[in-house]
């Protein structure tokens, strides 16, 4: 009997590919889109139009097609903790918290329900099978490598999981949907968080229900002087510089935020630079490194690995010290270590830790 | 492929599929013309008419032709209310979607509606039907039938109520008709379907009792007694009138019903919804604790058996079942709703092999879950 795998067709042109070619491949292929959320959103996330799109090329492919409905997952995992991160002063990576906690495990679960023995998305990422167990690679394409945000993925599940996409460029993806006339072959990207509509993370902080009131504070400089008000710190990230509410004056930068006191600390550009991090509740996607292991680090999706080394590696999280510095360590951010290509691991960004040397 | 989805829609049988090439070769003219084309045209639709008529034992001239049952819902529901503001409306709470849309619409224009109470298998009580009534009643509306869980009402008794009290009796009976024995002239306003007994899609009817005033739901033609305008569907209608004289589904239906049943209920955790003896014979209706319904059913399609989530004009929102939250679900039980709706053809064997594939599916799933509460 051919092997079953359940791929995840957002109706997007790289899991529609992704689909195409496992058929080609010979698998039992079965598409499911994934229902995440049911809000309304000028984001176009989970429109029927996407649903659309998916079970068109499905028909195409000839495989078996489904919606599945993940809403209650996807709120309780993703957007509860996005509402309440951004109200301790947090930014939530809400991507990387899908991948961990709904679009993999969950996903994993409903395809060995249908009798799966894999599952595949269309993510820019590879799977290897070294000696010491499956392992995780970023995706050949460098601008689209998306291997930053599937860091939390169970390894176990990370053992049964196909990237069909992975080893092609976005071009190629383009070029090859296009071969096979896949009606998506040109559909846009999608673009931000796929919840959050036009009007901004702000307006959606402000919009979900929540018991405490969100509450102003001060806009104050490194010496602790007030130099403006704000009416919450759901609107502010470390290293913002538009926004800030404060006139005149030198450049100033988001450098700290202090949810309890309800503070958004600013300075120059040179005090957004930290020589470290602290991260928790980390996956590790390889035995965690040793002290000293010399590793690189990205702590947001669109900037190159920078060198560091590991200070502390273990279940609880890790430190580390980066060669130059790290500009902007945002906590609530993914923080992920590379060994060249390959995902080590990542965790939770807490702080930024020492000055640079 | 095992179809036990009949409840959704069912087979064209070989006497509609005539009955509509013929009108679709033979009538070529618009049935309102005034030509030889548009009289051949009209006169099949008329005997269609005359021929739903003697079926149902109702005046021909009742016979409004719509093209379905949720046009001839909205048609009873919006026609005969044409001032919500003022009307008082009765309804049980597990209508298909195309009666309670509508009412929740009457109800925002300002008409005030008041939910029957269902018991555990979803029936109604004509005592709380005149319970219910006050004297600004206007209109009850009870489906004779559940597609999602089999339950029959008593309408003969409801009916009886509503005469006696002067309050307008609108009864869907899309589910009912062609399974159960129903008399459809005992209600004011009786909802059809053609497709699901056999007939194409596209063709229905609401049987108004003379007398009834309604109001048509759009404009633009005298058809149908200027109730419903547009070109009518004279080859639909024929088709329609070709299944109506079928006899209602037999006792070999329930009997496999039955049997799918003692088959299901002997695995774990499974319950049944709606009545056991006293409901359509075709209809199964169950759910699996901790189960989805729509991983069900779309692991009983991989399968090749087609069943479905309560009713297919809900499939794929992954919302609760409405009429499982009425019987007083749970939320978890009311997504978990799986519905086998057998047919004339249905076969052992086909019974068989779906009850074999429900046990493989439940067990591999009852492993997913135990393997996810111990990594948990």
């Amino acid at each position: 009997m051919r092997e079953r795998v359940v791929v995840a067709m957002s109706g997007g042109v790289d899991s529609s590919l992704a689909a195409a070619l496992l058929v080609e491949a010979g698998y039992d292929v079965v598409g499911v889109s994934m229902r995440l959320w049911g809000g309304v959103s000028d984001s176009g996330c989970c429109s029927l139009d996407d649903f659309l799109d998916a079970r068109l090329v499905a028909e195409q492919l000839g495989i078996p097609f489904y919606v599945m409905d993940f809403r209650a997952a996807f709120q309780r995992a993703v957007v509860d903790d996005f509402v309440a991160e951004y109200r301790q002063g947090r930014t939530p990576n809400p991507c990387a918290r899908c991948n961990q906690f709904v679009k993999f495990a969950g996903f994993w679960d409903r395809a060995r329900e249908l009798g799966a023995s894999s599952i595949a998305t269309g993510h820019y990422a590879r799977v290897a099978a070294p000696a010491d167990g499956p392992a995780l690679l970023a995706g050949i394409d460098a601008d689209k490598d998306q291997s930053y945000f599937l860091f939390g993925v169970d390894r176990a599940v990370l053992a049964r999981t196909l990237f069909p996409v992975g080893a092609l460029d976005k071009p190629a993806v383009r070029e090859a949907a296009a071969r096979r006339g896949l009606s998506v072959a040109g559909k846009a990207d999608s673009q931000d968080v796929c919840f959050v509509s036009r009007a901004g993370h702000a307006a959606f902080v402000v919009g979900q229900d929540s018991a405490q009131p969100l509450r102003p504070g001060a806009v104050v400089d490194e010496d602790g002087r007030v130099l403006g008000t704000h009416d919450g710190v759901h609107r502010f990230t470390v290293g913002q510089r538009r926004g800030l509410g404060v006139a005149g004056g030198p450049p100033r930068y988001v450098t700290a935020i202090d949810a309890a006191a309800g503070t958004v600390r600013v300075g120059a550009a040179t005090r957004t630079v930290a020589g470290g991090l602290v991260a928790t509740s980390p996956n590790w996607l390889a035995p965690p490194p040793l002290s000293g292991t010399r590793v690189t680090v990205k702590i947001r999706s669109r900037v190159a690995p920078q060198a560091a080394r590991v200070l502390r590696a273990d279940a609880l999280g890790f430190a580390i010290a980066a060669d130059d510095g790290l500009r902007a360590v945002t906590p609530g951010q993914a923080a992920v270590l590379y060994d060249g290509a390959r995902v080590l691991g990542g965790g939770w960004i807490a702080a930024a830790v020492g000055g640079v040397r | 492929m095992i179809y036990l989805d009949h409840n959704a829609t069912t087979p064209l049988r070989p006497e509609a599929r005539a009955a509509l090439l013929a009108v679709l070769d033979a009538a070529l003219g618009n049935p309102s013309s005034a030509h030889g084309a548009g009289r051949v045209a009209r006169a099949a639709l008329e005997k269609a008419r005359r021929a739903l008529g003697a079926a149902l034992d109702v005046p021909a001239a009742a016979v409004c032709f719509t093209s379905g049952a949720t046009e001839a819902n909205n048609l009873a529901l919006f026609g005969a209310l044409p001032v919500p503001a003022a009307a008082h409306v009765i309804a049980a709470p597990i209508e298909h979607a195309s009666v309670l849309a509508p009412l929740r619409e009457l109800q925002r224009r300002g008409a005030r509606l008041t939910w029957l109470p269902v018991d555990a298998a979803g029936r109604v009580r004509v005592a709380d039907v005149e319970a219910a009534m006050t004297p600004a009643t206007a209109l009850v509306s009870v489906g004779w039938a559940n597609g999602e869980i089999g339950t029959v009402q008593p309408i003969a008794e409801i009916a009886a109520l509503c005469r006696a009290r002067g309050v307008l009796l609108h009864v869907d009976a899309a589910q009912a008709f062609g399974k159960v024995a129903i008399e459809v002239g005992c209600a004011d306003l009786c909802t059809l379907s053609a497709h699901k007994l056999g007939g194409p899609v596209g063709i229905g009817a609401l049987v108004a009792r003379r007398g009834v005033a309604l109001r048509p739901l759009g404009w633009g033609g005298e058809q149908e007694r200027g109730l419903r305008p547009g070109t009518e569907n004279a080859a639909g209608a024929a088709a329609f009138a070709a299944v109506v004289t079928e006899r209602p589904l037999g006792g070999g239906v329930a009997a496999l019903r039955d049997r799918l049943w003692a088959a299901a209920a002997a695995l774990p955790g499974v319950t049944r919804h709606g009545p056991e003896h006293d409901g359509l014979p075709n209809t199964l209706c169950l759910s699996v604790v901790g189960l989805a319904g729509e991983a069900v059913v779309a692991a009983l399609d991989l399968e090749g058996v087609a069943a479905s989530v309560g009713s297919a004009c809900a499939a794929g929102s992954g919302e609760p079942s409405p009429v499982l939250l009425a019987l007083g679900c749970d939320a978890a039980t009311a997504r978990g709703g799986v519905r086998f709706s057998l047919g004339a053809t249905t076969t052992g064997a086909e019974i068989d092999a779906t009850a074999a594939a429900l046990q493989r599916i439940v067990e591999r799933m009852r492993g997913v879950g135990a393997s996810r509460a111990a990594a948990g």
